[in-house]
């Protein structure tokens, strides 16, 4: 099977390390076609765009949030069909998790940081349109179900949230 | 003329799944589309998170009706790849069948599907019924026409025997003389181009930046398929070509599917041939250890992404899905610029979004306390004859 754990020193690593050193941390192949780094709030943007011009990265396959109870870490997956996937996880504080949009970068991320925002309430200043994707329009404002303190059934649901106060909480989204 | 916005859906005629569409228009033309997709979030990353590695899987099959397949191998191909766990040949390949067979019978239904559209019905008909003959393939292999269940951590979960094979090798050659038709269809019946050339179109440059995937992607160019590019499975074994077009529109979408068809089939009928014996399954630990996976998967409407994240017990800390529709979304609002109202519903349907179909029928009388099933056979048998006695209608042998 192709998938199997192949080849620990990948050349792209070195690349990398050479490239973008001071930026990033740990830099490592877990297999064939995959390379998995670490970046700040203050290298992350630099090191998409340098992902998408050396490494010909023209495909973001996904970004995804990740709770780790003490911090949260946006993973942004980006794909060259030259060099493979580049995963570039950066780390979030929990208390107030907010990291700037790229989609002036990488238009694709539109709707995938739309959906982080969503389920994990993690902010993206900059987006030209943060409403809710995926939670329906009745959904309790500041629940955000993939946080691993969210229990369902724990929190008020759905059908107890007054009309009223739903759209004061509309209103206040929109202003913000 | 002033622009009006109207809203479609999320019940509508054109659509069999809730969207909801806020159109601005001036006059016919759409200069502007919001979509809604917020009907159907059913929290499963979240279940997936509370469930055993064997649990989630069922789950995870369900996440779609048509490519259930392809959602439960890559979470089995990520499960394992955490777990360092080395496939039986014979398991890839018959996972790899099953895969092309899904996809096979996907892109037969969306044939079907973007004929309805267009108003082409005797298309819908015809390759409706010729789907009949993977879903019945299908079925032998499986037990079942969707939610196949073949796969297992580890493995597959039954066998190929002499056989299914033969059966399923003379199907696959009616349904390759099919393909040339349908093929054909796609690049020279009139009605067909003349309907979906210059329709919804999505230049290369776009389907790039916007991240489109799969047919969407490849009908604008895009020569990329997770098949070839990150081979997995025994893609790396199996000869294929990677079908492209250079239209933009819908017609190339069309032309990309009905290609993928004559591909698919040879390489299911490869497969078959040249199936290795061996084992189909290997014993797997019930936990996997920390570390992070990012599996991808070709499934029919385009590139499939999981992300599991595994931490020393038997249930993943993090899974998220990345389906091939939600990838394509922001390719239809580019799509449908400047286009005529009367488009939405062909431009919407070109990158394939996704429906569900079941096919068991059980019988309830309910003041008579009595209930039974009809096996697949015998509900078709008496299809056949109610339209024959009822309709004066002969399928024949197909």
């Amino acid at each position: 099977m192709t998938d199997s754990p192949a080849a620990p020193e990948n050349p792209l690593v070195t690349v990398i390390k050479n490239d973008l050193g001071p930026m990033l941390a740990n830099i490592t192949s877990p297999r064939r076609r995959r390379v998995v780094m670490e970046a700040t709030r203050d290298s992350y943007r630099d090191a998409i765009k340098y992902l998408q011009e050396k490494m010909d990265c023209y495909h973001l396959s996904l970004i995804n949030g990740v709770d780790l109870k003490t911090s949260f870490e946006v993973v942004y997956h980006l794909w060259s069909d030259k060099n493979g996937m580049f995963s570039l996880r950066v780390s979030l504080s929990h208390d107030n998790p907010e990291i700037g949009t790229v989609t002036d970068i990488v238009p694709a991320a539109i709707l995938y940081e739309r959906e982080v925002h969503d389920l994990f309430g993690i902010e993206f200043p900059g987006h030209p349109d943060m409403r809710r994707l995926l939670l329906s329009d009745d959904w309790p404002l500041g629940e955000h179900p993939l946080r691993k303190d969210w229990k369902p059934g724990e929190k008020k649901m759905l059908c107890l949230v007054k009309s009223a106060e739903l759209k004061a909480a509309k209103a206040g989204e929109k202003s913000a | 003329m002033p622009e009006v916005t109207i809203p479609i859906g999320p019940q509508h005629p054109a659509l069999k799944e809730p969207i909801g569409f806020k159109v601005t228009v001036e006059g016919e033309r759409i200069k502007g589309l919001d979509l809604d997709i917020s009907y159907n979030h059913r929290g499963i990353e979240k279940g997936v998170e509370q469930r055993d590695f064997t649990k989630s899987l069922y789950m995870i099959e369900r996440i779609c009706g048509i490519c259930s397949h392809a959602h439960a191998t890559n979470f089995c191909k990520g499960v394992e790849e955490l777990m360092r766990l080395e496939l039986p040949k014979r398991a890839t390949y018959i996972r790899l069948i099953v895969g092309e067979l899904e996809r096979i019978h996907s892109h037969y239904l969306w044939l079907g599907v973007a004929g309805h559209e267009i108003g082409f019905d005797t298309l819908f008909m015809y390759t409706w019924r010729d789907r009949e003959l993977v879903q019945d393939v299908l079925e032998i292999i499986s037990g079942n026409r969707v939610n196949y269940a073949v796969n297992r951590i580890g493995g597959v979960r039954r066998d190929l025997d002499e056989k299914t094979i033969k059966l399923t090798l003379a199907h696959l050659k009616k349904l390759a003389e099919r393909a040339v038709f349908y093929t054909n269809l796609a690049t020279s019946e009139e009605t067909v181009i003349a309907r979906l050339a210059k329709v919804g179109m999505l230049s290369h440059e776009k389907a790039k930046s916007l991240g489109s995937v799969g047919p969407t992607a490849r009908g604008s160019g895009v020569n990329s398929d997770v098949r070839r590019d990150d081979a997995y499975l025994a893609y790396d074994e199996v000869p294929f070509k990677v079908i492209t077009a250079d239209n933009g529109d819908v017609l190339g979408r069309t032309i990309v599917r009905a290609g993928e068809l004559a591909q698919s089939i040879e390489m299911t009928k490869w497969a078959l041939e040249n199936l290795p014996p061996g084992e189909i399954r290997k014993p797997a630990a019930r936990t996997a250890p920390m570390g992070e996976a990012v599996s991808r998967y070709e499934a029919p409407r385009g590139e499939l992404v999981h992300f599991i994240r595994g931490n020393n017990t038997d249930r993943a800390d993090r899974f998220a899905v990345r389906t091939p529709t939600m990838a394509n979304w922001p390719s239809v609002v580019e799509a449908l610029r400047d286009q005529n109202i009367a488009d939405i519903p062909i431009v919407v349907a070109a990158i394939d979004p996704c429906m569900s179909c079941t096919s068991r029928i059980t019988f309830l009388k309910a003041d008579e306390d009595k209930a039974w099933t009809w096996s697949w056979d015998r509900l078709r048998e008496y299809g056949i004859r109610w339209y024959r006695e009822n309709r004066g209608i002969s399928w024949g042998e197909i």
